[in-house]
């Protein structure tokens, strides 16, 4: 007799249970996608999920969220099952083809810029499907499960018009990692609802007008300066002070803070406090 | 904090009061700049606005 064993894993697998019940769920096309850091891990419970998912865009740690929205095409290759066949042993599946996806985002070269950044990257990714579920996998970190997105590696392109009919695009490319089978296997889904899913933060920031101020998005220089209800908690000085009033001047609509004094936006974080959402204060004080 | 007066506003800061000196001072600082409103009426709701503020902070202390 000899010694020693090597246990294969069958008796683990018990019984097998392939009832479908009466409400099965197939996660539907990708409307969104939720980026992470790699080492980026949430609430398996779905209740604390859903009530801090807004929270998670304004992180200021390694959980921030950022969500891409507006998708409107997905196009998947690889995921089947591979094969081989030596000698006479007949045709034996040996696991799945790397998988990717390649995701179509309606918006423009600005978004581009910020989404180049991730290229070459290996992040976490949650899918939102059409009918507002969030697809990630369970993960485990010491004795606790946690929720993360799949892990994957970025890498975004984008394209200009051709013609009167075929417009540019970006195309958000995600290779999915060898472990994929496996984070399948251990998929996890918290119905949060379409509306529920937060927008990402577009960077904002103050700018010199006629008699005040203007809130300027960065890269597209749009004017939001009338589409929020700015605080005076929204603007802080160099010293980390907000200004005591601020209000609209008639003629020209700019800001007029006071007192005079170089200021900037908030974080991202501090506008949610004042209901103000998907905004998030960058660059340098402005003299006002 | 607000102040509004018809469909304009002026948006304070939580320690706007403690800021200033004296009302008057706050009455002239806030209206040089922030004119949403004809000078006379602007001053008098100023003044109702940081009367009302201290008194509020005054009963919370």
């Amino acid at each position: 007799m000899s010694l020693g064993k090597i246990i294969g894993r069958c008796s683990e697998t018990g019984f097998i249970y392939t009832g479908a019940g009466n409400c099965p769920k197939n996660e539907d096309y990708t409307v969104a996608l939720i980026v992470t850091d790699v080492n980026a891990y949430y609430p398996l419970d779905s209740e604390e999920f859903k009530d801090k998912i807004q929270s998670y865009v304004c992180a200021t740690n390694i959980q921030r969220m950022m969500p891409i929205k507006n998708l409107i095409q997905n196009e998947a290759s690889g995921g089947e099952v591979e094969t081989n066949e030596v000698g006479f042993g007949g045709i034996k599946p040996s696991g799945l083809s790397s998988f990717q996806e390649i995701y179509r985002v309606e918006s423009g070269d600005c978004l581009y810029k910020q989404l180049s950044k991730y290229n070459g990257r290996t992040v976490r990714l949650f899918r939102v499907d059409a009918q507002g579920y969030v697809y990630g996998t369970v993960v485990k970190r010491g004795d606790v499960n946690y929720f993360a997105g799949f892990e994957v590696e970025l890498y975004s392109r984008v394209t200009k018009g051709t013609d009167k009919t075929e417009k540019g695009g970006i195309y958000v490319n995600a290779y999915y990692k060898a472990g994929y089978e496996e984070e399948l296997k251990n998929a996890n889904a918290v119905e949060v609802g379409l509306i529920s899913i937060p927008d990402g933060l577009l960077g904002v920031m103050l700018e010199k007008g006629t008699v005040g101020a203007r809130i300027i998005a960065d890269c597209s220089g749009e004017d939001l300066t009338s589409s929020y209800e700015w605080k005076a908690d929204a603007f802080i000085n160099e010293m980390g002070i907000k200004p005591a009033a601020v209000s609209i001047d008639e003629v020209s609509g700019d800001l007029q803070i006071s007192p005079e004094g170089s200021y900037k936006i908030v974080s991202a974080e501090k506008l949610q406090e004042i209901d103000i959402f998907g905004l998030e204060g960058i660059g340098e004080s402005v003299s006002l | 904090m607000r102040l509004t007066i018809g469909n304009r506003w002026i948006d304070f800061s939580s320690d706007v009061i403690k800021r200033y000196k004296s009302k008057e001072k706050f009455i002239e600082e806030i209206s040089s700049t922030h004119k949403i409103a004809e000078e006379t009426i602007l001053k008098e709701k100023l003044s109702e606005f940081y009367d009302f503020i201290s008194a509020k902070k005054k009963k919370k202390q």
